[in-house]
């Protein structure tokens, strides 16, 4: 997945020479969800 | 025009669209081969999964389907088609919710989810990973007047989903119990 959003990450990059702030607000969001599971993928089953 | 867009040149946003189209593209060759390695490396035999699973897959398969041409119809400027089969796409989004959460819970229901994840974790997986889709798209489809937020954020809400197609493509039971939360995700 974050393959996915580094190349639109590069695309920015390359096209308007900085990243797009709505990347930057799916990035928050994807972020959010690892924090929200790496506790339970951390705990017994 | 919104501060974003003015910042680049129309070939430049010309090349950002068809740059999006071969991400589009990228994306749902990924999933075909994760289902279709799945299907291969497991004996596939459709007859076994109940229908709503069948729907759930059509349904999600739509999606990519729909995220490839509507790419393709902002490339060649047909605007117009894109937002009518904008449409559709609001109305797949909102059968994904239902689908997905639904097919998640039937799954721990009849105890089909796959051992290297615990219940607890494929339930929270797959349901927020669902539920942050529709809520990317929704936002998506509030800003559609703004076309470089609505793509960003239509890219991320279909990235998410194609998890279980990545999650198919990487050797998941061998690595282990620590970075499971985290590969899904990535």
């Amino acid at each position: 997945m974050m393959v996915f959003l580094a190349v639109a990450v590069w695309f920015d990059i390359r096209g308007r020479g900085r990243v797009h702030p709505a990347l930057l607000v799916v990035g928050l969001v994807y972020s959010m969800l690892q924090i929200l599971l790496g506790p339970i993928a951390g705990s017994p089953r | 025009m919104d501060n974003e867009t003015r910042h680049i040149t129309p070939s430049a946003e010309a090349w950002e669209r068809k740059a999006y189209l071969g991400l589009a593209i990228a994306i749902a060759v990924t999933v075909i081969v994760g289902f279709g390695l799945n299907a291969g490396r497991y004996n596939f035999n459709p007859s076994v999964f109940p229908a709503h699973v069948h729907l759930h897959g059509l349904v999600f398969m739509s999606w990519v389907a729909l995220y490839v041409v509507q790419c393709v119809v902002v490339v060649v400027g047909r605007v117009a088609w894109h937002r009518r089969l904008g449409v559709a796409g609001a109305a797949l989004a909102v059968m994904m919710l239902g689908l997905g959460l639904y097919t998640t819970v039937l799954c721990l229901q009849r105890g089909a989810v796959p051992p290297f994840f615990s219940p607890a974790l494929f339930l929270v997986i797959d349901g927020l990973g669902i539920i942050m889709f529709f809520v990317l798209v929704a936002a998506a489809i509030l800003v559609r007047q703004r076309s470089d937020w609505h793509k960003r954020l239509m890219l991320g809400a279909t990235i998410l989903v194609t998890s279980p197609a990545i999650g198919r493509i990487l050797p998941m039971p061998l690595l282990g119990p620590w970075p499971v939360g985290r590969f899904t995700l990535q």
